[in-house]
């Protein structure tokens, strides 16, 4: 249980002025007010316990929440309307995001208008919002640009044509692995590594057994099942760090618009991870279709699982003159179009 | 922008990467590039870009050790100082080598800067965005420069060569990560450069192709702005997998790596020399362990030890080779040391005055701006601010800092609209 704790001054000194002594204490950023002191051990009405939520008899924390944003808040309300627009939409209403101000206007006052209104009336009610948004025919717009319609007729923030966005770095993490169909490659590499620490572990549990008894806890069935799925998850969640680490934009700040680099190109072509899901393997795509007859299955089979769609007849083509050129081996062939799919604009950017 | 518009025409491109490509050619027989590119190329080089090269002293170089002695005086330290190239200026004994070259840097013995948040890294941001931290993100100043004088390029514009495992930042900010540093982590090239094993060279081409051909069917008829940037970086991936010697500091010669020193340092200066000589825009070297709350005679012995050595060296090869015209050199660090020695030896922190050194491209080099007073306690002449720096830092390559970022159609001044360059350390 998160505890409120009276805190009080404390003295300190600058290093550089040891003679100089300063109080300092909690305080509430532009505040102006006088904290209370009470006598020791007079400070709450109910004291900090392991089974009791305290309650100081001069609460900071009720203070705060006082100040935090509430329905009363119309800031917080048209930024959050406008950061889940973008969420969805690819691109704030105002943008870049968080940017409210004179010099920056919303792209549609009266729409980032309703919006917030929506919000305030539902209740925060988030589901509900997005749907809406999902629903309406902005988000439901193609990329394309319509035929005979010139692009500047089309700016980005008329909405007028989709926006694209590029997948957040777990999606793309996620799209890759399914793609691949190496989800069964990814649990076994885990569980091998997961083997391996615990043979270590056990190793150096024998030597010491001798000596210490066994926790009679850790024995448990349960337990023990509990620890390997977050053996698991812990594993899962540092792969899909990498792809944070490269793709994420900065700690804090809101993904922006879609910026391709270097390193990002370089691991999605050669990183460790992505190309294990790669080459043939027990189940996965590319054994899957190298296992298949003509060029044209193929082909289908590879467009439905990479990009969700049929190919052309001229992606059928390249497809076919591809695998002839490439005949003495097959499963490197289709490799090579496996991953040419993955690395598209098609796959990364969600249009 | 005031910058040599000829920086971006395609032949120039086409020219420079030809001569890119002969160069790697020529130095695959002779195995000795170093004394292949000579005055001609790099009198090539520098008629039509510019070059940046920084310095990091990681930690906060002591301005009492390095470019600010005080001998014989209670916050002087042990160390004696030494004549330079420069009658009358004198630098710590602990940099014998930079001492000699004096006359190619411009040393600021007065800059400052108020205390931010974040120690450390707080400081260093500023220093290398010319912005208080709290206000940012702002970009560092090698994706500036990237964004400026290398938006076209396919080489990486900006190459950030560093001893210890330091995994990709996105230091561009706002600038997207088209800009941010290419790290080359102690020294080694780029993450994920070598093809899996999947893929022999041909295929490896191969693959590229085909991805090319989805992009191209996929952006008709679509916005193309996301696409070029996608293709973009694969384009300047496949460039640089066939480049992989580009990192390779053992092509140097031999003797040239004994000059340098087969330290981390020594070989980051080296290779940092390699880089600027193919044509990169703007490469920075990082050097650790500055920061000395204990025992800071013994640190910037060993540290300063390492260092002189392949800085004077670097900044001696790059004048011979006609580059320094056109290349601008800082050196740089996060702040000061205490003039107070405390006990153990140490120095702590200190933002009230430091020392910075430029050299190369536009500075008005052999003399030394500001001064602290007689025991390094406070500035006396010319106080220069780091936002200040940061001005002169674009004014020196020609860029103008009062220009503006275009960011989400929103203008964002390249250097913070307070403050402006140093006249004097200009030419």
């Amino acid at each position: 249980m998160l505890q409120e704790v009276v805190l009080r001054e404390v003295e300190f000194a600058s290093v550089f002025d040891p003679e100089t002594t300063n109080k300092t204490g909690p305080r509430l950023l532009n505040a102006l007010m006088e904290i209370p002191e009470f006598a020791e051990g007079e400070e709450y009405v109910e004291k900090p316990s392991r089974t009791v939520r305290s309650m100081p008899k001069f609460s900071l924390r009720e203070l705060l929440a006082k100040r935090l944003p509430h329905d009363g808040t119309p800031e917080f309300t048209r930024n959050m309307a406008n950061r889940m627009w973008a969420l969805m939409m690819g691109r704030g209403i105002v943008h870049p995001l968080d940017m409210h101000h004179s010099g920056n206007p919303p792209s549609h006052p009266g729409l980032l208008t309703a919006l917030s209104d929506r919000l305030t009336s539902s209740n925060y009610d988030m589901k509900s919002f997005l749907r809406s948004i999902a629903l309406s025919k902005a988000y439901q717009r193609s990329s394309f640009i319509p035929e005979g319609v010139p692009i500047d007729q089309v700016p980005a923030d008329s909405f007028a044509v989709a926006n694209m966005k590029g997948l957040s770095p777990e999606q793309l993490f996620e799209s890759l692995l399914i793609a691949t169909q190496a989800s069964a490659i990814l649990d076994q590499e885990i569980n091998a590594e997961i083997a391996e620490e615990n043979a270590t572990v056990e190793a150096s549990n024998v030597e010491k057994s001798t000596t210490e008894n066994v926790d009679p806890e850790k024995t448990d069935a349960a337990k023990i099942a509990e620890e390997l799925a977050e053996a698991i998850r812990l594993k899962r969640a540092a792969r899909v760090t990498e792809f944070v680490t490269v793709f994420g934009s900065v700690p804090g700040q809101p993904e922006g618009d879609f910026a391709a680099s270097l390193p990002q190109a370089l691991f999605l072509a050669n990183s460790e991870i992505v190309s294990g899901w790669i080459p043939a393997q027990p189940g996965n795509l590319t054994e899957r279709l190298s296992a298949l007859d003509g060029s044209n299955q193929i082909a289908d089979e590879l467009f439905l699982s990479v990009l969700t769609r049929l190919p052309e007849d001229d992606e059928r083509t390249l497809v076919k003159d591809h695998l002839e050129a490439g005949n003495a081996d097959r499963p490197k062939a289709v490799a090579a179009l496996v991953w040419s799919l993955l690395a598209s604009a098609e796959f990364r950017l969600n249009h | 922008m005031k910058y040599d518009p000829s920086c971006n025409s395609t032949a120039h491109l086409v020219s420079r990467r030809s001569m890119l490509s002969n160069m790697l050619a020529g130095a695959a027989g002779v195995g000795a590039l170093g004394q292949l590119v000579h005055p001609a190329i790099a009198k090539e080089i520098e008629a039509k870009k510019k070059q940046v090269l920084i310095f990091l002293l990681n930690g906060g170089l002591s301005q009492f050790e390095s470019f600010d002695p005080k001998p014989n005086t209670d916050t002087g330290g042990p160390f004696r100082s030494i004549p330079t190239s420069v009658p009358g200026t004198h630098f710590s004994e602990l940099m014998p080598c930079t001492a000699q070259i004096a006359d190619k840097l411009a040393v600021v013995r007065s800059m400052f800067a108020e205390k931010v948040p974040g120690s450390h890294g707080g400081a260093r941001e500023y220093v290398v965005t010319g912005r208080p931290p709290q206000q940012g993100p702002y970009p560092w100043i090698g994706p500036v420069y990237s964004k400026l004088l290398a938006d076209n390029t396919e080489l990486p514009g900006n190459i950030h060569i560093t001893p210890s495992r330091w995994g990709p930042r996105q230091d561009a900010a706002f600038l997207g990560p088209r800009h941010a540093s290419l790290v080359l982590s102690g020294g080694k090239p780029p993450l994920n450069v070598d093809r899996p094993e999947l893929f022999d060279k041909e295929l490896d081409d191969t693959r590229y192709k085909l991805r090319q051909i989805a992009d191209l069917r996929f952006s008709q008829r679509r916005r193309t702005v996301h696409t070029e940037a996608y293709q973009s970086s694969y384009d300047q991936a496949a460039q640089l997998i066939h480049q992989k010697e580009l990192f390779d500091v053992t092509k140097e010669s031999e003797k040239d790596q004994l000059r340098y020193g087969s330290h981390d340092v020594g070989r980051h200066c080296l290779l940092a020399r390699r880089l600027l000589e193919k044509g990169v825009t703007c490469v920075k070297v990082t050097h650790n362990n500055y920061d000395s709350h204990m025992e800071n005679f013994n640190f910037h012995l060993e540290q300063l030890g390492e260092f002189d050595k392949p800085f004077a060296t670097l900044m001696q090869d790059l004048d011979e080779r006609g580059m320094l015209d056109s290349t601008l050199v800082m050196l740089v660090t996060e702040f000061g040391r205490t003039p107070v020695i405390q006990p153990d030896n140490g120095r702590d922190h200190w933002q009230d005055s430091w020392s910075v050194v430029l050299g190369g491209c536009g500075i008005q080099t052999g003399g030394v701006l500001g001064a602290t007073n007689d025991n390094g306690t406070e500035i006396v002449d010319r106080p220069v601010h780091v936002g200040e720096m940061f001005h002169t830092y674009m004014r020196a390559v020609g860029l103008d800092p009062t220009a503006t970022h275009l960011v989400g159609g929103n203008k964002v001044p390249i250097g913070a609209p307070e403050r402006s360059a140093v006249k004097e350390l200009l030419i």
